[in-house]
């Protein structure tokens, strides 16, 4: 299942925008085990959007689940760098 | 009191603005006056942070309901000039002083944002004009432009009105760009201090940037937006950030010693700023090169 950002949401700029993603993507990978989320003419995430969309999946799904299922595509160094540093601390919180 | 003149000083600053309207404020103890009078007759220098400071406390006075009228605006030296070509007149009175003052290259001219439009302002036009200056890739500068998209955020989700007011110019011989947004809400002090009332304004300044510290003024917040601010321009690119709220002013500049980010400089001046300033020093020579092409995630 490909997922493009901004069929979902113009921007990632907001919390709101990342709730918004976060919906579909909690349902997408509870109905699948593949999921390639592409951020095709999203250049830039704030912390907010990351936070909404990505660390709320950790209610859901483990830290190695969520990186089992889902792949993003097509992003920028920014928007990579801001999710691994934001999921891993989080995780790591849940673990310890 | 009907009305009071404040004599702005030569040089204009977020700090030197902090003292004059902390004078302002001492001398109104009875309530503010129903008009303000701001002679600019000593006018000599202006730093970015003065211009969207000093625009900021226009727009606060007339929140307040207090007539801002200006004194000595048309002699039109260097940097009244400036202050022309940034179109802070235009902003403020209607029209320029003088009908050929046009914004600098060097500059991104003063603005009134709400948040709404923040995030394409941002993305369309202060982006680009910051990689070009920089003379750095697109990419290079998205994190800087995650970092202005986070100070509008936290506008909107700590205050009740969504404007900033926004100012940039490109130092080119000194390789650096200042960036300046103030906005006039109830300040970080009085947000920190619902969660932590006995904080002074530095210390819930400092309190505010910590990571993971939040008031949850919003559901989804997590303390991240400040602490990206600092880890991105203080740490990585070996800037400045210095922000004004209320009483307390704090600048952040890249720590001497090892192991943590950032050394806080707390003034011990008094002063006041109505609402929140926010100063961004960049560094073009330590912009990290980053290609403009897509990638993929690894984990």
């Amino acid at each position: 299942m490909v997922i493009k950002v901004v069929d979902v949401v113009a921007a990632a700029n907001t919390g709101d925008q990342g709730y918004s993603l976060y919906l579909v993507l909690r349902s997408a990978m509870s109905n699948s085990d593949a999921v390639v989320l592409s951020f095709e003419g999203v250049p830039v995430a704030t912390s907010s959007f990351v936070n909404a969309a990505f660390v709320s999946l950790l209610d859901e799904f483990s830290f190695p689940n969520i990186k089992a299922k889902l792949r993003v595509v097509q992003s920028t160094k920014q928007i990579n760098d801001l999710i691994r540093a934001r999921l891993a601390r989080e995780a790591g919180k849940l673990a310890a | 009191m009907q009305s009071v003149t404040i004599c702005l000083p030569y040089t204009l600053n977020s700090f030197t603005l902090r003292g004059v309207v902390q004078v302002f404020i001492n001398r109104c103890q009875q309530g503010l006056p129903s008009e303000v009078i701001i002679d600019f007759v000593y006018l000599g220098f202006i730093e970015p942070a003065g211009v969207t400071f000093l625009s900021n406390f226009v727009h606060w006075l007339h929140h307040k309901e207090t007539k801002c009228l200006f004194k000595n605006y048309d002699k039109y030296s260097p940097a009244l000039r400036f202050l022309d070509d940034s179109l802070f007149f235009e902003m403020h009175m209607g029209k320029k002083v003088n009908i050929y003052s046009n914004p600098r290259q060097t500059t991104q001219h003063l603005r009134r944002v709400g948040h709404s439009q923040s995030h394409s302002f941002i993305n369309m036009t202060l982006a680009p004009w910051l990689a070009s200056t920089m003379q750095a890739t697109n990419s290079s500068v998205y994190p800087f432009q995650a970092c202005l998209s986070e100070i509008f955020n936290n506008i909107a989700d700590h205050t009740e009105r969504d404007n900033g007011s926004i100012f940039a110019q490109n130092f080119p011989k000194k390789r650096e760009v200042k960036i300046s947004i103030a906005d006039f809400g109830c300040g970080i002090p009085h947000n920190v201090r619902t969660i932590a009332p006995s904080l002074t304004d530095n210390e819930a300044i400092i309190q505010a940037v910590e990571l993971e510290f939040s008031t949850r003024s919003t559901p989804r917040n997590r303390g991240i937006g400040l602490d990206y601010l600092l880890q991105t321009v203080v740490g990585v690119n070996g800037g400045e950030v210095t922000i004004c709220s209320l009483g307390g002013s704090v600048k952040f500049i890249p720590a001497q010693v090892g192991g943590a980010v950032y050394q806080v400089v707390p003034s011990a001046i008094h002063g006041f700023c109505p609402g929140t300033t926010i100063d961004m020093l960049l560094k073009a020579d330590n912009i990290i090169f980053v290609e403009d092409r897509s990638e993929d995630l690894e984990w």
